[in-house]
């Protein structure tokens, strides 16, 4: 089978794109005299005709087929390359289109391939319809493949569909309530300065009001651009439940699908925002990373396997995915929530006497120590659900922890994931004997599993423990 | 549970690294201080090499590891103590490096690289150029024996 015909122009066109704008930079100057202009015009058509020349060459080399025993890829323009994947080492095919993709008709098709690195082969670019074919031939073969050997093939679970109403709260509710906190506070504080220089301009309460405005549409227009990004991205998303792995498919304008193999996945978390939890939703991320010998890389992310349901939807999903039953988290400490209150009150207390101190060496009419008293106010409360989110909790075969009032995540580890164990414990904690435990995967990116704030002799014995435990789930 | 430490050479280098430092930070306080405060700024310059001296003596002596039967332990840190075991099986490679002002004083750096992402990277700075060598080659053949068929991600 070919690529698409369409795919000469297009791949043209992107190869040829970066070289115009640096044309465009470099001549803009020498159009000055008619001589350079043709000069730069001529220059710009060979571009153009070597480039489609290129492409065509390249359209007319490339060959692939799929048989019974896998995939077959001739490429080349300069040098040949043949290339043979085993079906057995297919995972499956993931069709990608952009919006001009989908536009043209057609779709980028990556070979996905299983506990190794990433992908294998790239078909740029393939009619949609060739493409689906593909990933539907490459299905039907593995699963005949498989019903040979073991009766098998048949999907673990139903499907997962993201309904219209929880796509809507979804993209509503996704807002980083620490940003509009930012956003607010800043305003509450600045804001009296900001309106005393509009003071000349405009009445005082005019003024008051005009910075009222301006931070509710900053607000507005965050939320707005969140929202609309949320939107497209998981748009009509669905999720697979594939023998060894899982499938998905989402987005409005880019649609994207994509294939994650069951035993490249690393930990799984469980994550509700503030207004997910109120709302009694919660969302479903998985981690992974494929180590691949060749190259010696390992590619890692987390990706998004369920982007809100209901909250026992959410766990009976990441119960299916992880293998396990109802986890009991144990809590940390009581002193740990003394601590967070003491945290809470001294923050409250610098920021009364910043903001009395602001108050009168500028004479400010604003009260700027209001939300100094909001802070006092609200410490014991923000010290309990700060102190009652975080917890562990152990099982035959993983670890969980959990964290976060703004924004709770709760991991899944299985002891085998672990990559090393450590116990970390700063100034602060070493007044009141607390340390952190950090269980590094070989997923996380951005945040880690953690135990925050544990009592160290028993953080102690917890990393002693989770190593011995680790050591056993390499036994089996 | 007898931890080793660092070549006794590192004593001296983050000792006199810190120190520097600090005192250069001092002389910036004092000049820009004395303005101000006057001669009382000159507090500055004696108080922070001081401490910079004190915490870089820390710093040396809060470094130990251990290479244990299955692991690797390490604790180190003065502001932020950290413990870190790093099983064998988890080991992807090993680097011993040296930058010039190691090799001026026979020094060496050892990295153990694991598929983790925090503790990607685990340093033991300041070690003997031979013993860093042996350590490499024991770590080497602890990853290897305990590997038997696993995958290390």
């Amino acid at each position: 089978m070919k690529l698409s015909k369409i795919s000469i122009p297009y791949r043209a066109g992107q190869k040829f794109l970066g070289l115009l704008i640096f044309l465009l930079f470099a001549g803009s100057g020498s159009l000055a005299s008619p001589a350079a202009a043709a000069l730069f015009l001529m220059f710009f058509m060979a571009a153009v005709v070597l480039a489609v020349g290129y492409e065509y060459l390249y359209w007319k080399n490339f060959e692939y087929t799929v048989e019974e025993d896998g995939l077959k890829i001739v490429s080349g323009v300069v040098s040949k390359n043949d290339r043979d994947i085993p079906l057995k080492r297919v995972q499956n095919v993931d069709v990608n289109r952009n919006i001009l993709q989908r536009f043209l008709g057609i779709a980028k098709a990556d070979i996905e391939t299983a506990g190794g690195g990433g992908t294998e082969a790239s078909l740029k670019y393939v009619e949609y319809e060739d493409a689906k074919q593909l990933q539907q031939r490459v299905r039907e073969l593995k699963n005949r493949r498989k019903s040979d050997t073991e009766k098998e093939g048949e999907r673990r679970k139903d499907d997962f569909v993201l309904s219209d109403r929880n796509l809507m709260i979804l993209s509503l509710a996704s807002v980083d309530m620490r940003v509009v906190g930012a956003v607010g506070f800043f305003f509450s504080i600045f804001g009296g300065a900001i309106g005393s220089q509009m003071e000349g301009l405009l009445p005082q309460t005019l003024g008051a009001a005009a910075v009222g405005a301006l931070g509710s549409i900053l607000i507005g227009a965050i939320w707005i651009t969140g929202a609309a990004s949320k939107f497209a991205r998981f748009y009509d998303f669905r999720l697979e439940f594939h023998e060894n792995a899982l499938e998905y498919e989402r987005g409005l304008l880019n649609r994207a699908s994509g294939t994650i193999p069951e035993e490249k996945i690393q930990d799984i978390i469980i994550e509700e925002n503030f207004v997910q939890r109120r709302l009694g939703f919660a969302s479903l991320e998985v981690e992974t990373a494929g180590y691949s010998r060749q190259q010696g890389e390992i590619d890692t992310g987390s990706e998004t396997v369920i982007p809100l349901a209901k909250r026992e939807e959410v766990e009976e999903f990441a119960r299916e995915i992880g293998g396990y039953t109802e986890p009991e988290f144990k809590g940390i400490d009581d002193k740990a929530r003394k601590r967070y209150l003491r945290r809470y009150l001294g923050a409250g207390l610098v920021l009364g006497v910043t903001g009395l101190a602001l108050q009168m060496l500028f004479q400010l009419s604003w009260p700027v120590y209001i939300p100094a008293i909001a802070v006092l106010l609200a410490s014991r409360k923000a010290a309990e659900l700060k102190w009652e989110n975080i917890g562990y909790c152990l099982d035959d075969r993983r670890v969980f922890t959990r964290k976060g009032f703004w924004n709770r995540r709760t991991y899944v580890i299985p002891y085998f994931r672990i990559q090393n164990l450590m116990q970390t414990q700063t100034v602060f904690q070493r007044r009141w004997d607390q340390s952190t435990l950090v269980l590094d995967t070989a997923g996380s990116v951005t945040s880690y599993p953690e135990i925050v704030d544990m009592d160290s002799g028993k953080a102690e014995q917890l990393r002693h423990e989770l190593f011995d435990r680790f050591k056993q789930s390499l036994r089996r | 549970m007898g931890l080793r430490s660092l070549n006794p050479r590192m004593k001296y280098v983050w000792a006199a690294s810190s120190t520097f430092l600090s005192l250069i930070i001092g002389t910036v306080l004092t000049a820009v201080l004395y303005g101000a405060i006057g001669p009382a700024a000159l507090v500055f310059v004696v108080i922070l090499p001081a401490i910079g001296a004190f915490y870089g003596l820390k710093r040396y002596g809060n470094w130990g590891f251990d290479v244990r039967d299955d692991h690797l332990y390490i604790e180190h840190g003065v502001l932020k103590k950290t413990y870190s075991m790093v099983p064998y099986v988890r080991v992807q490679h090993i680097d011993t490096d040296r930058d010039p002002f190691d090799r001026m004083l026979g020094l060496s750096k050892l990295r153990v690289y694991t598929a983790g992402s925090k503790g990607a990277d685990i340093k033991i700075p300041g070690i003997a150029r031979d013993e860093a060598s042996q350590l490499q080659e024991k770590l080497r053949d602890s990853a290897i024996s305990s590997e038997k068929g696993f995958d290390a991600v």
